[in-house]
Protein backbone atom coordinates (compact mmCIF):
# COMPACT_ATOMS: atom_id res chain seq x y z
CA UNK A 1 0.00 0.00 0.00
CA UNK A 2 1.47 3.33 -1.08
CA UNK A 3 1.20 5.64 1.99
CA UNK A 4 3.28 8.13 1.32
CA UNK A 5 1.67 10.40 -1.10
CA UNK A 6 0.98 13.72 0.22
CA UNK A 7 -0.53 15.58 -2.61
CA UNK A 8 -3.08 13.14 -5.08
CA UNK A 9 -3.21 15.29 -8.83
CA UNK A 10 -6.46 15.89 -10.31
CA UNK A 11 -6.01 12.82 -12.62
CA UNK A 12 -4.87 10.63 -9.83
CA UNK A 13 -7.44 11.69 -7.60
CA UNK A 14 -9.91 11.01 -10.11
CA UNK A 15 -8.70 7.31 -11.27
CA UNK A 16 -9.02 6.54 -7.61
CA UNK A 17 -12.36 7.49 -7.29
CA UNK A 18 -13.06 5.70 -10.25
CA UNK A 19 -11.60 2.72 -9.05
CA UNK A 20 -13.44 2.83 -5.67
CA UNK A 21 -16.47 3.82 -6.98
CA UNK A 22 -18.97 2.54 -4.84
CA UNK A 23 -21.50 1.67 -7.52
CA UNK A 24 -18.65 -0.68 -9.47
CA UNK A 25 -19.38 -2.96 -6.55
CA UNK A 26 -22.26 -5.08 -8.62
CA UNK A 27 -24.82 -4.64 -5.89
CA UNK A 28 -27.50 -3.68 -7.99
CA UNK A 29 -30.88 -4.46 -6.63
CA UNK A 30 -32.32 -7.75 -8.55
CA UNK A 31 -35.12 -7.81 -10.38
CA UNK A 32 -37.75 -8.89 -8.10
CA UNK A 33 -36.40 -6.15 -5.68
CA UNK A 34 -37.04 -3.60 -8.60
CA UNK A 35 -40.35 -4.73 -9.47
CA UNK A 36 -41.50 -4.66 -5.65
CA UNK A 37 -39.91 -1.22 -5.77
CA UNK A 38 -41.66 -0.20 -8.76
CA UNK A 39 -45.00 -1.45 -7.64
CA UNK A 40 -45.03 0.09 -4.02
CA UNK A 41 -44.18 3.34 -5.96
CA UNK A 42 -47.19 2.92 -8.42
CA UNK A 43 -49.63 2.25 -5.67
CA UNK A 44 -48.91 5.20 -3.68
CA UNK A 45 -49.48 7.69 -6.50
CA UNK A 46 -51.82 10.24 -4.94
CA UNK A 47 -54.48 11.67 -7.60
CA UNK A 48 -56.20 13.51 -4.61
CA UNK A 49 -56.95 17.53 -5.32
CA UNK A 50 -53.87 18.12 -2.80
CA UNK A 51 -51.33 16.62 -5.33
CA UNK A 52 -52.76 19.19 -8.06
CA UNK A 53 -50.16 21.84 -8.85
CA UNK A 54 -49.89 24.72 -6.73
CA UNK A 55 -51.72 27.27 -9.07
CA UNK A 56 -54.48 24.77 -9.36
CA UNK A 57 -55.49 24.76 -6.05
CA UNK A 58 -54.54 28.41 -5.49
CA UNK A 59 -56.99 29.51 -7.87
CA UNK A 60 -59.90 27.07 -6.92
CA UNK A 61 -59.34 28.73 -3.34
CA UNK A 62 -59.05 32.71 -4.75
CA UNK A 63 -62.20 31.88 -6.76
CA UNK A 64 -64.10 30.58 -4.01
CA UNK A 65 -62.76 33.59 -1.17
CA UNK A 66 -64.31 36.00 -3.61
CA UNK A 67 -67.47 34.71 -3.91
CA UNK A 68 -68.12 34.37 -0.62
CA UNK A 69 -66.59 37.78 0.45
CA UNK A 70 -69.03 39.05 -2.43
CA UNK A 71 -71.63 37.63 -1.07
CA UNK A 72 -71.24 39.25 2.88
CA UNK A 73 -70.89 42.34 0.60
CA UNK A 74 -74.39 42.16 -0.60
CA UNK A 75 -75.81 41.31 2.26
CA UNK A 76 -74.36 43.58 4.15
CA UNK A 77 -75.09 46.06 1.86
CA UNK A 78 -78.97 44.88 1.91
CA UNK A 79 -79.39 44.49 5.62
CA UNK A 80 -77.32 47.29 7.30
CA UNK A 81 -78.01 50.76 8.14
CA UNK A 82 -76.35 52.43 5.60
CA UNK A 83 -78.48 50.90 2.54
CA UNK A 84 -81.05 52.80 3.74
CA UNK A 85 -79.48 56.04 4.10
CA UNK A 86 -78.04 55.47 0.44
CA UNK A 87 -81.68 54.88 -0.76
CA UNK A 88 -82.89 58.80 -0.89
CA UNK A 89 -80.11 59.17 -2.94
CA UNK A 90 -81.77 58.24 -5.99
CA UNK A 91 -84.63 60.21 -5.79
CA UNK A 92 -84.27 64.07 -4.70
CA UNK A 93 -80.78 64.46 -6.64
CA UNK A 94 -82.78 66.02 -9.73
CA UNK A 95 -81.68 68.77 -11.95
CA UNK A 96 -83.53 71.79 -9.90
CA UNK A 97 -86.09 73.27 -12.60
CA UNK A 98 -87.79 76.31 -11.37
CA UNK A 99 -91.26 75.04 -10.02
CA UNK A 100 -94.05 76.32 -12.16
CA UNK A 101 -96.15 79.17 -10.43
CA UNK A 102 -99.26 78.14 -8.83
CA UNK A 103 -101.50 80.48 -7.01
CA UNK A 104 -102.28 78.01 -4.24
CA UNK A 105 -101.76 78.96 -1.29
CA UNK A 106 -99.17 76.85 0.34
CA UNK A 107 -99.37 75.98 3.92
CA UNK A 108 -96.44 77.41 6.02
CA UNK A 109 -95.01 74.19 6.89
CA UNK A 110 -94.41 73.09 3.12
CA UNK A 111 -92.99 75.96 1.83
CA UNK A 112 -89.75 75.61 -0.39
CA UNK A 113 -88.67 78.76 -1.80
CA UNK A 114 -86.92 78.55 -5.38
CA UNK A 115 -84.81 81.40 -5.44
CA UNK A 116 -82.92 82.86 -8.59
CA UNK A 117 -79.81 83.89 -6.82
CA UNK A 118 -79.49 81.00 -4.14
CA UNK A 119 -76.23 81.26 -1.82
CA UNK A 120 -74.18 77.59 -1.19
CA UNK A 121 -76.81 77.43 1.84
CA UNK A 122 -79.41 79.02 3.14
CA UNK A 123 -81.36 78.05 6.09
CA UNK A 124 -84.77 78.88 6.42
CA UNK A 125 -85.66 80.02 10.17
CA UNK A 126 -89.00 78.65 10.94
CA UNK A 127 -91.26 81.88 12.15
CA UNK A 128 -94.90 82.45 11.18
CA UNK A 129 -94.18 85.66 8.55
CA UNK A 130 -91.41 83.40 6.90
CA UNK A 131 -93.53 83.52 3.51
CA UNK A 132 -93.24 87.57 4.03
CA UNK A 133 -89.35 87.52 4.25
CA UNK A 134 -88.89 85.55 0.70
CA UNK A 135 -88.06 87.79 -2.10
CA UNK A 136 -90.72 89.01 -4.12
CA UNK A 137 -89.22 87.13 -7.21
CA UNK A 138 -89.25 83.62 -4.80
CA UNK A 139 -92.88 84.46 -3.47
CA UNK A 140 -94.16 83.60 -7.65
CA UNK A 141 -92.40 80.56 -7.57
CA UNK A 142 -93.41 78.65 -4.17
CA UNK A 143 -94.13 75.31 -4.96
CA UNK A 144 -97.06 73.85 -3.31
CA UNK A 145 -96.24 70.74 -2.39
CA UNK A 146 -93.28 68.70 -1.55
CA UNK A 147 -90.58 67.56 -4.26
CA UNK A 148 -92.08 63.74 -5.10
CA UNK A 149 -88.72 62.36 -4.12
CA UNK A 150 -88.91 63.74 -0.44
CA UNK A 151 -92.44 62.99 -0.37
CA UNK A 152 -91.45 59.14 -1.32
CA UNK A 153 -88.67 59.20 1.24
CA UNK A 154 -90.62 60.34 4.09
CA UNK A 155 -93.27 57.86 3.23
CA UNK A 156 -90.85 55.46 2.87
CA UNK A 157 -89.07 55.79 6.30
CA UNK A 158 -92.43 56.11 7.68
CA UNK A 159 -92.44 59.73 8.83
CA UNK A 160 -95.06 61.60 10.55
CA UNK A 161 -96.48 64.50 9.43
CA UNK A 162 -94.87 67.43 11.04
CA UNK A 163 -96.85 68.94 14.18
CA UNK A 164 -99.35 72.03 13.48
CA UNK A 165 -96.80 73.52 16.75
CA UNK A 166 -93.75 73.20 15.49
CA UNK A 167 -92.69 74.35 12.20
CA UNK A 168 -89.95 72.03 9.90
CA UNK A 169 -86.40 74.03 8.33
CA UNK A 170 -86.02 74.04 5.14
CA UNK A 171 -82.13 74.52 4.28
CA UNK A 172 -81.01 74.84 0.69
CA UNK A 173 -77.72 74.97 -1.33
CA UNK A 174 -76.66 74.48 -5.14
CA UNK A 175 -74.33 71.96 -5.54
CA UNK A 176 -71.54 72.58 -7.70
CA UNK A 177 -73.07 71.34 -10.81
CA UNK A 178 -75.85 73.25 -10.49
CA UNK A 179 -78.27 70.95 -8.75
CA UNK A 180 -80.26 72.62 -6.69
CA UNK A 181 -80.58 70.68 -2.98
CA UNK A 182 -83.41 71.51 -0.52
CA UNK A 183 -83.54 69.57 2.76
CA UNK A 184 -86.64 70.53 5.06
CA UNK A 185 -85.60 69.13 8.38
CA UNK A 186 -88.97 67.49 10.61
CA UNK A 187 -88.30 68.66 14.47
CA UNK A 188 -91.27 66.10 14.41
CA UNK A 189 -89.54 63.76 12.77
CA UNK A 190 -88.98 59.99 14.53
CA UNK A 191 -87.47 56.66 13.11
CA UNK A 192 -88.22 53.73 14.33
CA UNK A 193 -87.12 52.61 17.58
CA UNK A 194 -84.89 49.50 15.81
CA UNK A 195 -83.13 51.94 14.09
CA UNK A 196 -79.44 51.73 15.46
CA UNK A 197 -78.58 55.00 14.02
CA UNK A 198 -82.23 56.81 14.41
CA UNK A 199 -80.65 59.77 16.56
CA UNK A 200 -78.07 60.66 13.42
CA UNK A 201 -81.02 60.85 10.89
CA UNK A 202 -83.31 62.36 13.24
CA UNK A 203 -81.25 65.50 13.69
CA UNK A 204 -81.76 65.56 9.51
CA UNK B 1 -48.56 15.14 -19.70
CA UNK B 2 -49.76 12.17 -19.69
CA UNK B 3 -53.07 11.24 -19.07
CA UNK B 4 -52.13 8.52 -16.81
CA UNK B 5 -49.95 9.09 -13.86
CA UNK B 6 -49.47 6.02 -13.31
CA UNK B 7 -48.16 4.87 -16.72
CA UNK B 8 -45.85 8.34 -16.69
CA UNK B 9 -44.51 7.39 -13.30
CA UNK B 10 -44.47 3.94 -14.69
CA UNK B 11 -41.90 5.09 -17.42
CA UNK B 12 -40.42 7.64 -15.38
CA UNK B 13 -39.41 4.54 -13.05
CA UNK B 14 -37.94 2.65 -15.84
CA UNK B 15 -36.04 5.15 -17.38
CA UNK B 16 -34.39 6.70 -14.71
CA UNK B 17 -33.70 4.03 -11.93
CA UNK B 18 -30.59 2.21 -13.07
CA UNK B 19 -28.49 5.98 -13.15
CA UNK B 20 -30.55 7.01 -9.75
CA UNK B 21 -29.73 3.80 -8.14
CA UNK B 22 -26.01 4.26 -8.83
CA UNK B 23 -26.09 8.15 -8.14
CA UNK B 24 -27.59 7.37 -4.70
CA UNK B 25 -25.16 4.33 -4.51
CA UNK B 26 -21.95 6.93 -4.90
CA UNK B 27 -23.93 8.96 -2.07
CA UNK B 28 -24.94 6.40 0.78
CA UNK B 29 -22.91 4.39 2.71
CA UNK B 30 -24.13 0.65 1.52
CA UNK B 31 -26.70 -0.92 -1.39
CA UNK B 32 -29.64 -0.88 1.44
CA UNK B 33 -29.56 3.05 2.03
CA UNK B 34 -29.52 3.28 -1.36
CA UNK B 35 -32.91 1.30 -2.51
CA UNK B 36 -34.35 3.15 0.10
CA UNK B 37 -33.55 6.38 -1.25
CA UNK B 38 -34.43 5.55 -4.86
CA UNK B 39 -37.79 4.21 -3.71
CA UNK B 40 -38.11 7.27 -1.39
CA UNK B 41 -37.10 9.62 -4.37
CA UNK B 42 -39.86 7.70 -6.62
CA UNK B 43 -42.44 7.70 -3.38
CA UNK B 44 -42.07 11.65 -3.20
CA UNK B 45 -43.06 11.72 -7.07
CA UNK B 46 -45.63 9.57 -6.96
CA UNK B 47 -47.37 11.83 -3.85
CA UNK B 48 -46.67 14.85 -6.21
CA UNK B 49 -47.07 13.48 -10.10
CA UNK B 50 -48.36 16.93 -11.33
CA UNK B 51 -44.72 18.26 -10.00
CA UNK B 52 -42.90 16.19 -12.23
CA UNK B 53 -41.65 18.40 -15.42
CA UNK B 54 -42.86 17.14 -18.66
CA UNK B 55 -39.64 16.99 -20.58
CA UNK B 56 -37.51 13.77 -19.98
CA UNK B 57 -34.10 15.79 -18.79
CA UNK B 58 -36.45 18.48 -16.89
CA UNK B 59 -37.84 15.20 -15.01
CA UNK B 60 -34.74 13.42 -15.00
CA UNK B 61 -33.20 16.57 -13.49
CA UNK B 62 -36.16 16.89 -11.41
CA UNK B 63 -35.68 13.34 -9.62
CA UNK B 64 -31.91 13.35 -9.45
CA UNK B 65 -32.72 16.93 -6.98
CA UNK B 66 -35.07 15.16 -4.81
CA UNK B 67 -32.35 12.14 -4.46
CA UNK B 68 -29.87 14.68 -3.38
CA UNK B 69 -31.71 16.58 -0.93
CA UNK B 70 -33.36 13.08 0.26
CA UNK B 71 -29.51 12.09 1.03
CA UNK B 72 -28.89 15.70 2.73
CA UNK B 73 -31.74 15.38 4.78
CA UNK B 74 -31.04 12.25 6.21
CA UNK B 75 -27.43 13.43 6.09
CA UNK B 76 -29.16 16.25 8.63
CA UNK B 77 -30.75 14.05 10.28
CA UNK B 78 -28.48 11.79 11.37
CA UNK B 79 -25.94 13.77 11.98
CA UNK B 80 -23.15 10.92 10.67
CA UNK B 81 -19.78 12.01 10.53
CA UNK B 82 -17.90 9.18 10.06
CA UNK B 83 -14.24 9.30 12.45
CA UNK B 84 -11.62 9.25 9.77
CA UNK B 85 -9.59 6.40 9.65
CA UNK B 86 -6.15 7.73 8.27
CA UNK B 87 -5.41 3.99 6.36
CA UNK B 88 -2.73 3.97 3.74
CA UNK B 89 -5.34 3.63 0.74
CA UNK B 90 -4.17 3.26 -2.58
CA UNK B 91 -1.37 2.26 -4.97
CA UNK B 92 -1.24 3.64 -8.53
CA UNK B 93 0.73 0.32 -10.05
CA UNK B 94 -1.52 -2.01 -8.16
CA UNK B 95 -5.13 -1.78 -10.01
CA UNK B 96 -5.16 -5.07 -11.53
CA UNK B 97 -5.13 -6.12 -7.67
CA UNK B 98 -7.71 -7.56 -6.07
CA UNK B 99 -6.66 -6.68 -2.45
CA UNK B 100 -5.51 -3.03 -3.87
CA UNK B 101 -8.61 -2.54 -5.47
CA UNK B 102 -11.01 -3.38 -2.50
CA UNK B 103 -8.72 -1.29 -0.56
CA UNK B 104 -9.07 1.69 -2.58
CA UNK B 105 -13.07 1.06 -2.51
CA UNK B 106 -12.91 1.10 1.51
CA UNK B 107 -10.82 4.36 1.28
CA UNK B 108 -12.76 5.94 -1.18
CA UNK B 109 -16.41 5.09 0.24
CA UNK B 110 -14.72 6.50 4.00
CA UNK B 111 -13.67 9.83 2.14
CA UNK B 112 -16.76 10.17 0.40
CA UNK B 113 -18.60 10.04 3.83
CA UNK B 114 -16.76 12.51 4.80
CA UNK B 115 -18.05 14.92 2.26
CA UNK B 116 -20.65 16.74 3.03
CA UNK B 117 -23.85 15.59 0.70
CA UNK B 118 -23.61 18.54 -1.74
CA UNK B 119 -20.41 18.24 -2.09
CA UNK B 120 -20.48 14.91 -2.27
CA UNK B 121 -23.32 14.33 -5.03
CA UNK B 122 -21.52 17.05 -7.13
CA UNK B 123 -17.66 15.60 -7.00
CA UNK B 124 -19.56 12.35 -7.62
CA UNK B 125 -21.30 13.51 -11.05
CA UNK B 126 -18.38 15.22 -11.73
CA UNK B 127 -15.41 13.25 -11.16
CA UNK B 128 -17.21 9.47 -11.68
CA UNK B 129 -20.09 9.96 -13.49
CA UNK B 130 -18.54 12.66 -15.61
CA UNK B 131 -20.54 15.12 -15.96
CA UNK B 132 -19.68 19.03 -17.06
CA UNK B 133 -20.01 21.55 -14.23
CA UNK B 134 -22.83 23.26 -16.69
CA UNK B 135 -24.51 20.27 -16.35
CA UNK B 136 -24.11 19.84 -13.00
CA UNK B 137 -25.59 23.24 -12.34
CA UNK B 138 -28.39 22.67 -14.79
CA UNK B 139 -29.00 19.30 -13.03
CA UNK B 140 -29.20 20.64 -9.48
CA UNK B 141 -30.49 24.49 -10.27
CA UNK B 142 -27.42 26.43 -9.06
CA UNK B 143 -25.04 28.46 -11.00
CA UNK B 144 -21.56 27.01 -12.45
CA UNK B 145 -19.65 29.09 -10.06
CA UNK B 146 -21.39 27.40 -6.84
CA UNK B 147 -20.54 24.00 -8.78
CA UNK B 148 -16.86 25.00 -9.23
CA UNK B 149 -16.68 25.75 -5.54
CA UNK B 150 -17.92 22.69 -4.70
CA UNK B 151 -16.04 20.70 -7.29
CA UNK B 152 -12.73 22.54 -5.86
CA UNK B 153 -13.67 21.96 -2.16
CA UNK B 154 -14.68 18.49 -2.37
CA UNK B 155 -11.29 17.94 -4.23
CA UNK B 156 -9.57 19.22 -1.76
CA UNK B 157 -10.94 17.10 1.33
CA UNK B 158 -10.92 14.34 -0.84
CA UNK B 159 -7.61 15.09 -1.64
CA UNK B 160 -6.23 15.50 2.09
CA UNK B 161 -8.35 12.04 3.00
CA UNK B 162 -6.51 9.75 0.30
CA UNK B 163 -3.52 11.40 0.77
CA UNK B 164 -2.86 11.25 4.04
CA UNK B 165 -0.88 8.21 5.01
CA UNK B 166 -0.21 6.89 8.16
Amino acid sequence: MAADRKNLSDDELRKLLNLGDPAGYGDEPAPEELNAMRRTVLNSIDTSPAAQPWFSRSLTTAMATVAVALIAISILLQAGPWGEVLQPATGPVTPAEPAPPTTQEPPPSQTVAAVEEVPDVVVTEPSPDSAAELPAAAEESVVAEEPPALAAMEESQGLAAPSEGRQPRTVQFTAPGGTRIIWTLDPDFQLPVSEPDSQARGEL
Amino acid sequence: MQADPVERLGDLFDTHQPRLYRLARRLSRDPEEARDLVQETFLRAARRPASIPESAKGAEAWLVRILVNLCRDRWRRLKVRREAHHQPVWSMGNTADPESVASARSAVQRALNRLRPRTRAIVVMHEIEGQSKAEIAEFLGMSEVTVRWHVATGRSKLRKELSHGG
